[in-house]
């Protein structure tokens, strides 16, 4: 190794050459694969618009390629820049600004646009071929990069009751951003960033009672809101007919279940023909296990677990306390999610709207995951020195 | 080596471990419903499987009846066979009540029905999902109705029957009604063999039912029904009907039944009842005149009926043709007997042979005095009467003998020469036909042969004999004496101009609650030609006509049976073997 190079630049190794940044890519492109042949036999039977860039399948495919060009050169980029700016970490906070503000756009009519009542999109260009964006995705994205930006720095108090309060009031604006419309991703962004707090070293008791206050906060919503308490309900009683809200769990329980342990074969899936609502997004796990059964839910569950296992790689040999928070928050950020889709899915959570990272459908979605792993595999293309000199006596 | 566990650790553990728990509550789940043994897994069981229903699209996919062709010399007529007709179904529920007047005017103005009908149907069914509101309509109705373009009314194609030929074998055909299912006739008992098994088609749908693949497995092929290939001959059947027809109206009778038969194979060559039946209005026809007469309504057959007991007789040994019988002058006042006269006429010793050709009763009543009731019964049913005769034709009848015990001095006297006995006109074809064939009863052939909806053969029926009734040389010298009948007898009207012809006359009296009813009788002929090698035998009755117009079976029955023969052996291209006119003239050169 170059002595010079070592001294004056950020070790870096080409991702090929670093066991967990090949892992976490390799992993990120399984699940990519998977997720388009998945939305291609979800979306089969629809086929009800002839332009093609309105089809699913087809815009599914192109971001699928976008998220892989990301995940193949994303690592090049060095996730410490992230954090550069006198002070605070001013890129990531003018990045999180700007995504704030989108989420503001949703709701300004022309811009906003609503999808079964939900705005959650911005659409621009002619309607066809309009790019929709889904700025609660970036909130999520750029909440967990400032966090880690900002209470990893040197000097940060991180201990101290204000440094919490502060960062607790910028997520809990960002969840009231997102609350009324996307309920299950405010509940994403709430729990990534105290994770985040939490590995940057914030008291546990601080998150503890931050933890209580949320489940207040929820169960006060839930009171408030008919529909999310007879989602609860449907959770409790999937079969209950009178209940309207059990429809997608019944649909997707029935999918699960006729999927047995071996599947139905790829395309073979019934469930997806109409019956499962929002079956190549929120509930593509129930379509999968329909036609891949019970194996391939341990598939997709193993490639999960080996994708937290190679952040986990990551973060223990990150370079610096950025890389370790930064690749740790965001695999939980990507993993919590695919759990919280998966519990949905099997009717352990109330049904929300979360799709599966990688897999789901949903440009937004798919190019930010994308994003999210190249900067942890960015994080393992600079491990510290230790590692590298071990890699080398290996 | 030390463990250092920080907190990234315990995240990242945290989330794989509850990963792992989803895959456990997966298997669990899955596990305990393919168990199947709690009534929660038996429920999410049927859960399952009425979603995998739900999605079931079934098309009927009708099949076709099968057909029925007679023959003639040449080919294959078709008697009855199917067509597929449009009819006009509406979705009552499909039209909202505010459209119901415009939609009732615009189905009747395409079906050409009363919109005010229409109207009435509609509102008074509307809460059916089914309608039919017009069946068997034309296709240009059908085209209207699809150019409507309401999704409430549709077009449904049926199989509806059809019988090109009008009222030819129509008694014989019966009839399909408009739903398929059979009225009467061949249609009803060939039904198992004509009947198609419907087909259907099962698509799974997605939740809109929009058809997205086949279901093979479900799916089940339409199955045409057999076709039926029948021994008649469609040129016979129509002189036979005709001349019936033409003896029943001449003599102003009640009904009249025609048979023909092959007598080597039983083949039924011809049968009709007349009045006429035509299967394509059998709504509006009078259920009797759907009757066969022919095996439907037995008869006492009279006269016609004394070859069989002779013949019977001689097979015996009990006597021979030459054997000298004293016919009393005229009248017999037998023992226990009552009185039988001759109708008129004053025989004295007469030969057997004689008897038949002059048709004496005496003659006969002393025939069976020789024979004795056990003998007479047993030949009786010998020769099947009082049994159907196996014809696959409903409603047959197998005549009427009474139980043996039951006989008395009467019926020993009466029934030689066919009282007191009741037979169809099939039953008495078949008898003659022994004499004809050299002594066997065959059984009436009616269907040759089936074949499947691709023309490949199903079955065949060969000709089969029920028993043999007569030695050859009984049959032989029977045929000869009824050939003397012809030629010197009572039935002159019956001779052919270039065939030897033989038969049997009849005039029986029609029997009613007391006794014989006045002025009825029916007039039969049976008969055949040629008299050396029998081609066809032919019967022909004629009940209760005017007796101002004439009423023997010489006068009623014999002219048809002379136009019926004539036609049917020049047909048959029988060579003709009695020499007459030109042909009598070039054989003497």
């Amino acid at each position: 190794m170059d002595c010079e190079t070592k001294q004056t630049t950020t070790p870096m190794r080409p991702a090929g050459q670093s066991a967990s940044g090949r892992g976490v890519i390799i992993t990120a492109l399984g699940l990519l694969a998977l997720g388009v042949v998945m939305v291609h036999s979800a979306v089969m039977s629809v086929g009800e618009s002839s332009a093609w860039y309105a089809r699913v399948d087809m815009r599914h495919t192109l971001f699928a390629a976008l998220a892989a060009g990301v995940l193949l050169v994303g690592w090049r980029v060095n996730y410490r820049w992230l954090s550069a700016g006198p002070g605070l970490p001013w890129l990531s906070l003018g990045l999180l600004i700007a995504a704030i503000v989108l989420g503001g756009l949703v709701f300004v009519p022309g811009v906003g646009h609503a999808v079964g009542g939900k705005f959650r999109w911005i659409r621009l260009g002619p309607r066809e071929y309009s790019l929709g964006l889904q700025p609660s995705e970036l909130i999520k994205l750029s909440l967990i990069v400032f966090l880690s930006c900002w209470l990893t720095r040197r000097g940060e108090k991180v201990r101290s009751v204000w440094t919490f309060l502060a960062a607790g009031a910028l997520t809990a604006a960002c969840m009231a951003l997102v609350v009324t419309q996307d309920f299950g991703t405010a509940g994403l962004i709430g729990v990534s960033a105290g994770v985040v707090m939490f590995l940057a070293g914030v008291p546990w008791y601080y998150l503890a009672g931050a933890g209580v206050a949320a489940a207040g906060a929820f169960s006060h919503i839930v009171i408030q809101t008919p529909f999310r308490l007879q989602r609860i309900l449907a959770m409790l009683d999937p079969w209950d007919a009178a209940n309207n809200s059990t429809y997608q769990v019944r649909q997707s329980l029935t999918a699960i279940f006729s999927g047995e342990w071996t599947g139905r074969g790829l395309g073979l899936g019934v469930r997806k023909l109409g019956f499962l609502p929002e079956d190549s997004t929120d509930f593509i796990f129930a379509s999968f296990c329909e036609e891949w059964g019970f194996r391939g839910a341990v598939l997709l569950a193993a490639l999960l677990l080996i994708w937290l296992w190679h952040c986990r790689r990551t973060a223990a040999r990150a370079g610096d306390e950025l890389g370790r928070v930064l690749s740790a928050g965001l695999g939980t950020m990507i993993a919590l999610q695919a759990v919280m889709h998966v519990a949905v899915n099997l009717n352990a959570l109330p049904p929300t709207g979360i799709s599966l990272p990688f897999v789901s459908a949903g440009g937004t979605s798919l190019v930010i995951t994308a994003v999210a792993a190249s900067l942890i595999a960015s994080v393992a293309a600079r491990p510290a020195e230790a590692h590298i000199e071990r890699v080398h006596e290996n | 080596m030390k463990w250092n566990i920080k907190r990234h650790d315990v995240v990242l553990a945290v989330l794989a471990a509850v990963l792992a728990g989803l895959m456990v509550r997966h298997g669990l789940m899955l596990h305990r419903c393919a168990g199947g043994q709690t009534d929660e897994a038996a429920q999410l069981a049927r859960q399952v499987e009425a979603a995998a229903q739900g999605r079931r699209i079934v098309l009927p996919t009708p099949a076709r009846p099968g057909d029925i062709y007679a023959r003639s010399r040449r080919s294959h007529v078709l008697l009855a066979g199917s067509r597929q007709t449009p009819s006009c179904f509406v979705d009552p529920k499909l039209i909202p009540h505010e459209d119901l007047g415009r939609v009732s005017a615009e189905l009747a103005g395409a079906l050409d029905l009363d919109p005010g009908w229409v109207y009435r149907e509609l509102s008074l069914k509307k809460d059916r999902r089914f309608l039919w509101i017009a069946r068997g309509i034309s296709h240009q109705q059908a085209q209207a109705v699809r150019e409507l373009h309401h999704r409430a009314a549709g077009i449904q194609y049926e199989w509806r029957r059809d019988y090109p030929n009008g009222p030819l074998a129509g008694t014989v055909l019966g009839y399909c009604r408009r739903d398929g299912q059979p009225g009467c006739g061949l249609e009803l008992k060939a039904h198992n063999l004509l009947a198609p098994t419907d087909g259907r088609r099962v698509l799974l749908g997605d939740a809109w039912r929009r058809p997205i693949w086949t279901d093979r497995d479900a799916s089940v092929r339409p199955r045409d029904g057999q076709t039926l290939c029948l021994s008649l001959d469609v040129v016979i059947q129509g002189y036979l009907q005709e001349a019936v027809a033409k003896a029943v109206r001449d003599y102003g009778a009640r009904w009249g039944t025609g048979v023909v038969v092959n007598p080597w194979t039983g083949d039924v060559l011809a049968m009709c009842s007349s009045p006429e039946f035509d299967p394509n209005e059998y709504s509006t026809t009078r259920p009797e005149n759907m009757l066969n007469r022919a095996i439907a309504c037995p008869f006492e057959p009279g006269s016609v009926f004394k070859p069989v007991i002779a013949a019977a007789a001689v097979d015996r040994g009990l006597m021979n043709y030459e054997t000298r019988i004293d016919c009393e002058n005229g009248v017999y006042n037998a023992y226990k007997g009552g009185r039988i006269s001759d109708h008129g006429q004053h025989y004295g010793l007469m030969s057997l042979a004689e008897i038949l050709v002059k048709s004496s009763n005496i003659g006969m009543a002393k025939v069976g005095e020789k024979m004795g009731n056990r003998n007479l019964y047993k030949a009786l049913h010998r020769w099947g009467f009082g049994e159907k005769t196996g014809i696959p034709l409903p409603g047959e009848s197998g005549g009427i003998v009474r139980p043996a015990a039951r006989w008395d001095g009467y019926s020993l006297r009466r029934v030689p020469f066919g009282q007191e006995i009741a037979a169809s006109s099939l039953q008495l074809a078949m008898a003659f036909s022994a004499f004809a064939n050299g002594g066997l009863l065959m059984k009436p052939r009616l269907i040759e042969q089936t074949t499947d909806a691709k023309g490949q053969v199903a079955k065949t029926f060969p000709p089969s004999v029920v028993r043999r009734v007569l030695s050859e040389g009984t049959a032989r010298r029977t045929l000869d004496v009824l050939g003397e009948v012809v030629r010197t007898g009572t039935g002159k009207k019956s001779q052919l101009d270039r065939w030897e012809s033989w038969g049997k006359t009849g005039t029986a009296q029609i029997p009613g609650p007391k006794g014989y009813i006045d002025d009825a009788y029916v007039g039969s002929f049976i008969g055949g030609a040629p008299l050396e090698h029998p081609a066809v035998v032919c019967l022909i009755s004629i009940y209760w006509p005017d007796r101002s117009k004439g009423y023997y079976g010489g006068t009623v029955a014999a002219p048809a049976f002379k136009e019926v023969l004539e036609k049917t052996l020049t047909y048959l291209h029988v060579p003709p073997d009695r020499p007459t006119g030109t042909f009598a003239a070039r054989g003497c050169e």
